[in-house]
């Protein structure tokens, strides 16, 4: 049976009927069309469908959509746009911090919450706290590169 | 995929387009598989009208099928027929209106199987060998008559799988007024998938569109044409709908495509200097259960066998490839492919040498480095250029530093490790070198066209195919430099059969090969006509292979309680030839890094006695997370190609053949074990000590 | 690997969890966190016909230095690090990563019962007690020990909930020790150990090596093998690591 579900994504009030075995992953991908936060494993892993709810980082494919009744939402496609992209955002294209762009927005969700965090981030910890995303592609340096350089822009 | 200057700005904000974000209005599809390593296929029951059969989709779509000298040819259907051979191969498919209810439909699925206890898996090949191949130059013999000492070591590599973090997937149309089938696919290799499409299906390759959106990486796993991709496109054509694949994890790590699991058994001549005379080797990988389309139960064993010793002068050689079938996932390419295993073994046997003779293994490198260039080697290799003892030099002082701090380590009691990897590798196969070796389902050539707009906009496509690696960027610094146009003005196009000039896609790090000599060729060209607007030049060239090279320096501290092993500092110094971009380049090389410290310490997949896999998750199957990758200095060595128009030589696995040797040879040295099979896992390394 | 179809309940009283739970017995499945359950319900390895969403229910919230509802993320409790036993604080950055500790919740975790988990190795150390609860028979309160009765099994009967989990008073001057080693950061331990000395009392576990968290004695432990280590290598780095805590907790 269908749930009825109030949600707040990227800062618009929604309604939606879903069915109960939704993962907000496939809520956000399918229903709402923003498939900017992608699957990669789909068992809580990877990190790739890392978002943003009520401003802790999440994994999406481990949230039903019903759980995120009530709740805000935010996803990469809420974090900047075309000519104002955000500063982890312009940070992760100055320092080359993705390849294939992947794992990118689940590592700028993750990004995100750290930055939001106020704790202070040092390039000696940093690794153990991007632990929960993976990047097959860059090796990670220029992914720690990026965050802490926005660090320093805030 | 059409790039225009602002195509990484999408990336950030999640819109670059990759196979499952694309608005298709498709059936979503979803494979029955196997949980059977090997039986006969008793019966299968479908929920009505919603899916196909083994037996049902084989009139629709022919099986791949790989033949040449020493192989056995043996057809992989889209869907087994009459029998599976390992699990997760799929016996039928499903499909519905979302994956959620195709799932559920798949699991109405009634599959009767007979399980097979014993016996060959394939008819064609009754012993199980599907590749059988030898090659020898230089007097074997009378080299090992005079050696000395005579080591003799074996050397196993782990069954490992790409994993790219998007997996597989394929969404194909059919329009049936035009005939026309179109097939967008996340591929290496678009111009492969068209013909084997074609074949398969019996259409004209001009009938087919095969579209390449973007790529959430490949190494490797996605320059194959796989079993999924015919099924998928037959089955738009059979219900005349759109339809959609979209693999999911369990599915990528249980029936992509595997590698690596090769066992190299090497005997090594030395004379009293400690110079290496001679190697015979005999390389044995276990292939899985079909030979992968196109690169062939051969493809291990033999690129595995051709980069043994590779760096080394060797008076003789002589070379058994094997590829065995096994009840597993087909083992195909991935990121270095077997030339991982080479510089694996090689090096491991030279710091072995080292330490039997009581020599410093820099310096048992160093004395047995090529010198002269271009060169012929023992193996047959015809290598282009070279500087090898430049190579070693770079590393003398930071080894000599890492030296030091390990004296001072171990003083303290801790197990801290030095490793070294020395290597070349091939890169840009090409037409010729595939022909003389009667490969005949890879072009080999590639390709590149430029356009002159009517507004002065330069237009450039090319017959790679874009997985992350920049490709665009560095066009558009080529095309900046050869004609001297802003990079705003350039658009690039690739990944489109309809759009592109044909060409073999991207694997065998060819882009620095064949594709940059072909648009470097073709720039030129529409510099010499002065940029007219509508001027259109393209470029086709047969690239012959090129020899990279790299020295690697990677030190390695071992927790003595819990023997888990750590990389703590590493240098690469590469020589690619003339680096293009050297961003990209550095990019190349370090993700090659973090993927060769997996290939070392965490990534494998076994299965147990009975044919289950045991990795079939992201907590069973250990990728590389940031803590486990170190700060990687990049350094390069240029010695320019002869053989490409720009000196360039490829890069994009060097990173990761190097640390297959550098790694491993730092973890046994940390231990002070002399150890053979990796991974180098911390239950391997417990072992390795309990002796 | 998308979950079959189940209904889905979000009680906002703990009287109204219960009594779902009374109607549905084995046939529902409650969820807390989700971080091990939804995985398990993507590879349909679990299969409930009814979901019941605690997240909603006020009773199995709340956190006392000596107590925590439930329902309490873990994430919570790395906020309230300086209120908590030392030993829990040490252990909690070692509960999978960020993202996981900001839904998986204490009672997930305990009532889940992988036996490498920190959380029931925590409330064996701690003889932590146990409340649970179902409409018929009531409130009971188990030890930690009663409640653990094997890898993924507890005495939980279908109809009953853990409410809390509470742990003695953590007195001043009191020691301890927290290790465990696992292949990369966040995954789950190949073995671990924690001990405490409180008032001179020394008492130490070892856990993700066998079937579930053991307290050391004199007759040694239970080792499994698996993927990811054998049992020689568990027993003898379970060892190394009990005497590394039990070492670190005397100083």
């Amino acid at each position: 049976m269908e749930q009825s579900l109030r949600v707040k994504v990227n800062g618009q009030d929604l309604r939606r009927e879903v069915p109960p075995r939704l993962t907000l992953a496939d809520f956000l991908r399918d229903r709402l069309r923003l498939t900017g936060t992608h699957l990669g494993c789909e068992h809580g892993v990877c990190g790739a469908c890392t978002v943003l709810l009520d401003g802790d980082a999440v994994r999406a494919c481990l949230l039903l959509a019903v759980q995120a009744d009530g709740r805000e939402v935010t996803t990469v496609e809420g974090m900047g746009e075309p000519g104002r992209l955000t500063p982890l955002q312009r940070a992760f294209l100055a320092r080359g911090a993705f390849q294939c762009g992947f794992c990118t927005p689940g590592f700028l969700a993750t990004g995100e919450a750290l930055l939001r965090s106020g704790r202070r981030l040092t390039r000696a910890e940093l690794p153990q706290l991007l632990a929960g995303n993976l990047c097959r592609c860059t090796g990670y340096g220029p992914i720690v590169d990026a965050i802490l350089e926005a660090t320093g822009s805030r | 995929m059409r790039a225009g200057f602002d195509s990484d700005a999408l990336l950030v904000r999640g819109q670059g387009g990759f196979l499952a974000d694309l608005d298709l209005d498709a059936l979503d599809v979803c494979f029955v598989r196997s949980p059977y390593p090997h039986a006969r296929v008793q019966s299968i029951s479908l929920p009505g009208g919603r899916g196909l059969t083994g037996t049902q989709l084989a009139r629709l779509a022919g099986p791949l099928q790989v033949d040449g000298p020493g192989l056995k040819a043996v057809p992989w259907w889209p869907l087994a027929v009459e029998k599976v051979r390992f699990v997760g191969e799929a016996v039928a498919l499903v499909w519905a209106e979302d994956r959620y209810l195709a799932e559920d439909l798949a699991e109405e699925a009634e599959v009767e199987y007979e399980p097979i206890p014993a016996g060959p898996l394939h008819d064609e090949a009754p012993d199980g060998v599907l590749y059988d191949g030898q090659r020898a130059g230089g007097d074997l013999d009378a080299a090992f008559g005079r050696a000395v000492r005579v080591l003799e070591r074996t050397f196993k590599t782990a069954r490992q799988t790409p994993l790219p973090l998007e997996a597989r997937g394929v969404v194909a149309h059919w329009d049936g007024a035009a005939g026309r089938l179109t097939v967008w696919t996340s591929t290496q290799v678009p111009n492969l998938v068209r013909t084997a499409l074609a074949s398969s299906l019996r259409l004209a390759e001009g009938d087919l569109r095969v579209i390449v959106p973007a790529v959430g990486g490949g190494f490797g796993l996605k320059a194959h044409v796989f079993p999924e991709e015919l099924a998928v496109a037959a089955l738009a054509r059979h219900l005349d709908r759109t339809v959609r694949w979209v693999e999911d994890r369990r599915e990528n790590l249980l029936a992509s495509a595997h590698a690596h699991e090769e066992t190299v058994r090497l005997r090594l001549a030395l004379d009293a200097q400690g110079r290496f005379l001679a190697v015979d080797a005999e390389v044995t990988c276990d292939v899985g259960a079909y030979s992968v389309f196109p690169f062939s139960a051969s493809l291990e064993p033999v690129t595995t066998g051709q980069t043994l010793f590779g760096p080394y002068a060797l008076e003789a050689f002589r070379l058994r490839a094997l590829g065995l079938a096994s009840s597993k996932c087909p083992a195909g390419a991935y990121r270095g492919v077997g030339m991982n295993a080479a510089a694996y073994a090689t090096e491991r046997m030279v710091d072995v040498a080292a330490r039997e003779l009581g020599l410093d293994p820099l310096e048992l490198r160093r004395r047995n480095a090529i010198r002269e260039f271009p060169t012929a080697t023992a193996a047959g290799r015809q290598l282009d250029s070279g500087d090898y003892l430049g190579l070693l030099g770079r590393l003398d002082a930071p080894y000599r530093e890492l030296r030091r701090q390990q004296a001072e380590a171990r003083r303290e009691g801790r197990l801290f490790g030095i490793g070294l990897g020395f290597f070349n590798e091939h890169s840009g196969t090409g037409a010729s070198e595939y022909r003389s070796r009667g490969i005949t389902t890879i072009p080999g050539f590639d390709s590149a066209r430029v356009r002159v707009g009517e507004d002065g906009s330069i237009e450039i496509a090319t017959g790679g195919a874009d997985a992350g690696q920049g490709h665009a960027q560095t066009y558009r610094l080529l095309a900046a430099r050869e004609l001297g146009v802003a990079a705003e003005k350039v658009v690039v196009i690739e990944g489109d059969t309809d759009a592109c000039p044909p060409g073999s896609g991207t694997f065998v790090s060819r882009g620095a090969v064949g594709c940059l000599t072909a648009l470097t060729e073709a720039l030129r060209e529409v510099a010499e006509k002065d940029l007219a607007p509508g001027l259109e030049v393209t470029k086709l060239v047969d690239p012959r292979q090129v020899f990279p090279s790299g020295a690697h320096l990677a030190a390695v501290e071992v927790d003595p309680l819990g023997l888990n092993p750590r990389v703590v500092r590493y240098l690469a110094v590469e020589d690619c030839g003339v680096v293009v971009n050297e961003r990209a380049a550095e990019a190349q090389v370090r993700g090659g890094v973090a993927m060769g410290i997996g290939g070392v310490l965490l990534e494998e997949i076994r299965y147990s006695e009975d044919g289950q896999p045991l990795a079939s998750t992201l907590l069973d199957y250990l990728v590389p997370l940031a803590p486990d990758v170190p700060e990687i200095e990049v350094e390069h060595l240029e010695s320019p190609s002869p053989l490409t128009a720009l000196g360039s030589k490829g890069v994009g696995e060097a990173g990761t053949i190097g640390a297959f040797a550098a790694v491993a040879n730092a973890v046994a040295d940390a231990v002070q074990a002399e150890l053979t099979d990796l991974p180098y896992s911390p239950d391997r390394l417990f072992h390795a000590l309990q002796g | 690997m998308k979950s079959a179809a189940f209904d889905y309940e979000r009680p906002t009283s703990l009287p109204e969890a219960l009594d779902l739970l009374d109607r549905h017995g084995e046939d529902c499945k409650p969820l807390a966190g989700g971080q091990s359950l939804v995985p398990l319900l993507a590879m349909r390895l679990a299969r409930p016909r009814l979901l019941v969403d605690l997240d909603r229910v006020p009773e199995l919230r709340g956190f006392t230095g000596q107590a925590a509802g439930a329902m309490t993320t873990n994430a919570q409790l790395e906020r309230r690090a300086g209120d908590l036993p030392p030993v829990i604080a040490a252990a909690l950055p070692h509960i999978g990563h960020f993202q996981i500790r900001n839904r998986g919740t204490v009672g997930g975790s305990l009532a889940h019962l992988d036996p490498a988990g920190e959380w029931p190795a925590l409330a064996l150390l701690l003889e932590a007690e146990l409340t649970v609860e179902s409409k018929r028979r009531g409130r009971r309160t188990l030890s930690a020990g009663e409640f653990m009765r094997g890898p993924l099994t507890t005495a939980l009967a279908a109809d009953e909930l853990l409410i809390s989990v509470s742990w003695p008073r953590w007195p001043a001057g009191a020691r301890w020790a927290f290790a465990e080693v696992a292949r990369r950061p966040g995954d789950f331990a190949l073995a671990g150990a924690a001990c405490t000395v409180i008032a001179g009392r020394t008492r130490a576990v070892v856990f993700a090596v066998g079937p579930l968290p053991q307290v050391a004695g004199d007759g040694g432990f239970e080792v499994t093998g698996d993927l990811h280590a054998s049992a020689a290598y568990r027993r003898e780095v379970g060892k190394r690591l009990l005497d590394r805590v039990m070492t670190q907790a005397a100083i």
